[in-house]
Order: C-alpha cells, then structure tokens, then sequence
C-alpha cells in the first residue's frame, strides 16, 4: 500500500512539475524534487529519480547533453555541505539553500553558455535565478506538507 | 573524508564529466537519448494537459463571453468576405504564375507540404538557454529538425531538436537564429539576427546604398536552403546610416508574437516524405514551393 502511495505521489509530483515549468518558463520545478529523497535519505528514490529527471530537462532544453547532470550535481553538493552546518528544519538551511540555487543557476548558465557557443541574455538569466531562488522556499513547503503521510507513517513503526 | 581524497574525488568527477561531455559532442549518443526519451515523455504528460486547458479555456469562452459573439460573428463574416475575396485574386495571379513559369521553362523546385501543429509550452525548464517553443509535431509526423514553422503572417522559426512526436522550435528572436532576407519592395538581402525575447531584431549586411525604408516587408530569400523564397519574416523599423562599417543599421520587428502562439503551421520539405505522399502534397492546396511561398 505504501508502495503504491509512494509511486503515485512522484507520479502526480513529475505531472505537476511538467506542468509548472509549462507555466513559468525557464523555472526548475523537477529538481525541487531531488531535495525530496535527499532530505528523507532515500537513496533508491534518488536513485531512480536523478535519471529520469536529468532526461526529462535535457530533452525539453535546448543545449547539448551535460547541462543538467552538473547543475543537479551543484545542488546535491550544495544540500549535503549546509546539511553538514545548518539543522535542516531551520529556515535558515532553506534561505542559505534558495540563495546558493540562485547563485549556482546563474554561474552555470554564464559558464556553459560559452561551452556550448550560444548566447545568453544577462537580464533573463538573472531573472530566472532570481525567480529559481524565490521558488525553492514555496516548492520546500508544499513538497514537505504533501509529504506529511509519510512522516506519520515513519514515526508509526 | 581528508581534504585531500576530498580534492581528488572533485578532480576525477570533472574529469568524467568532461570525458562525457566530450564523447557526446562526438558521437551525439546522450543528446539522442534524451530528446527521444526526455522530450517524447514530457510530450506525453503536456498534450493531455494542453487538451484540458483547452478544454477550459472553451468553456469560459463559451459561458461568459457570449455576449460578444453575436458581434464577433459579424466582423469574422465580413473578414471572411474579405479573405475569399483575396483568395480568389491570389489564385489568377498563381494561375498567371503557372503560366508565365511555363512559358519560362522555369522548374517549380521541390515542394513543401503544410503540415498543422499545436503549440504544447514555451522554454522549458533551466536547460533551455534558447528562445524555443514545444510543438506536438515530431520527426515522425512532419517536425524532422530544420523544418521551418510558419503562421499565416509569417515565419516564427524552425524545429531544433525533435523526438518522434514531440519537437522544440528555435524561434527567430533568439541571437542564434540567422535567416537569409530581403525587402519586400527594394529587393535588398541581408541576414536576419535576433536578440532575445522582446527586442528588435537585427538585419545585418544591408550595402549602404540600398533603399531599405522603415515599415517595408522582410521576406526569405531562399539563398539558404532552410526556408522558401517568399515567407514574410520582419517589419523594418529603422534604418540608420552606418558609423563606421560599409553595412546600414536596420532594426526589424517580428511579425509573429511567438509567445501567444497556439497553432502553426510546418514546412515538410517533400524530400522528407515518402514518395507518394510526395506527390499527393505537391497537388494539395496551400503548398509552397522553393521558388515562392503562399500561406
């Protein structure tokens, strides 16, 4: 039964998020979700999910293969150092997180783009890392809530 | 873990990385991989929601915007007239066309089918660096990379990257884009740039003397091989004298607002159709060939 809660929650999660980044051009929604198994510590989903996540960017983007499997790299290495110095509940890991996504979203973009001889607008990078950053926070909140029968379930056994 | 396993792990995940990067610029393999599977999959999930968006979208039409459809009627009708009225002219002078090319021993060139497309999404998600658009047109079924996409006002790009029913569309606007043109009226060529969403487009090696004048029609000349001749592509809104260079400074706008976009049209050159679907498509309404375009 878990099992098949479990698959239909990043069944709706991969929907909603596709739709999302319909919505709101240039916005990373899917890589919300890596946080997911991240912070819970499942490596099987993380497993599963980094895969299919990768693919699914890379096939809706523009660039050649690489793009992606570096900017989720940075924000795996990212959660895993501040995990190390700031207590996860915290607000304070959630805004150091959104503001190193930002960061790194806007130095990927400016690095790659040179990589891949194409040329990038300043202002709309800018733009997106910002909306990226802002997003993150909301995107933690809903992901946890959503999330809330899992929790019960663990502290249960 | 010591700092220095620390470095060294860094180091041999660059490396990898890089080793991955380069053997895909090679042989393409991933950049394959993910269009077929990343982008036919995010195909799958967007055209059942596009559907009910749509769906959605006509019944708040239907329900609350019925008072205006009485009057909407009228105009389309009177449009109608208009266009038919168009139409007809359009066909004597296509007729005339077909002659005088006779008479000329002028070869029509290969033709190009026109193939309806929805548009699903616009740039998606942070890999998408270009001004691109998702279509629900793939190699498959008329979208093969370098397809060109049209609407009856003209040209809004050309497919990028496409999986079997699902393709990406780089549109003009974006600074990577570069298409052959030439004014409508002076006959002058140039390239076409643009320079990312919601600026001017460029029009660059414009000779210095040419007329060019503001407000003139830019259409495709066909010298690249990409676009039939003909396909209106920009408006000229300036034309300046150069500064320095041999070349004027124009600036053109689109004629195409990409990001209202819900349908287009795809260009299907008749090489990329099987032999009988060829011909068929060279007898269909509303084809164009190399030499001219007619939406």
């Amino acid at each position: 039964m878990m099992l098949l809660l479990e698959g239909g929650w990043w069944l709706g999660f991969l929907i909603v998020a596709i739709w999302l980044q319909q919505m709101l051009p240039g916005l990373d929604v899917l890589g919300a979700g890596i946080l997911v198994p991240l912070r819970e510590r499942s490596w099987l989903t993380l497993l599963w999910l980094l895969p299919v996540v990768i693919i699914l960017q890379e096939g809706l983007g523009s660039c050649p293969f690489g793009s992606s499997v570096a900017w989720y790299v940075m924000v795996i290495f990212l959660f895993e150092s501040l995990r190390r110095l700031v207590d996860m509940e915290s607000f304070f890991f959630i805004f150091l997180l959104s503001l190193g996504v930002g960061c790194c979203s806007l130095s990927l973009s400016w690095l790659l783009a040179p990589l891949h001889m194409l040329h990038i607008d300043l202002q709309t990078t800018l733009d997106r890392s910002i909306l990226q950053a802002l997003f993150l926070p909301i995107a933690w909140s809903v992901l946890l809530w959503s999330r809330r029968w899992r929790y019960s379930h663990d502290a249960g056994e | 873990m010591t700092r220095k396993r620390f470095f060294l792990l860094l180091v041999l995940m660059l490396l990898l990385y890089l080793g991955m990067y380069t053997w895909n610029q090679r042989t393409a393999i991933l950049d394959t991989l993910a269009v077929r599977a990343g982008l036919e999959s995010a195909g799958v999930i967007l055209r059942p929601l596009h559907d009910l968006e749509s769906v959605l979208h006509d019944i708040w039409g239907r329900y609350l915007n019925l008072v205006d459809v009485q009057q909407e009627n009228e105009r389309l009708k009177a449009e109608l007239a208009a266009v038919q009225a168009r139409m007809t002219q359009a066909g004597e002078e296509r007729a005339e066309l077909l002659r005088l090319r006779d008479l000329l021993s002028l070869r029509p060139g290969t033709e190009w089918n026109l193939v309806g497309t929805r548009v699903l999404a616009g740039r998606m998600g942070p890999n998408s660096l270009m001004q691109t658009i998702i279509i629900d047109r793939g190699y498959l079924t008329g979208g093969a990379p370098g397809t060109p996409l049209v609407t009856p006002l003209g040209l809004v790009g050309r497919v990028l990257r496409a999986s079997a029913h699902t393709a990406s569309v780089l549109l003009l606007t974006n600074p990577d884009s570069r298409i052959a043109v030439l004014g409508q009226d002076c006959r002058e060529t140039g390239i076409l740039t643009g320079r990312g969403p919601h600026r001017p487009l460029e029009v660059r090696f414009v000779a210095r003397g040419a007329q060019l004048k503001p407000g003139e029609l830019l259409i495709t000349s066909g010298q690249d091989g990409v676009y039939p001749k003909g396909i209106p592509v920009a408006r000229v809104l300036r034309v300046d004298p150069p500064a320095y260079s041999q070349f004027l400074e124009v600036t053109a706008e689109v004629l195409v607002a990409a990001e209202h976009l819900e349908e287009a049209l795809l260009l299907e050159s008749a090489e990329q159709l099987p032999p009988a679907s060829a011909q068929a498509a060279g007898k269909a309404p509303g084809t164009a060939s190399r030499n001219g375009y007619q939406p």
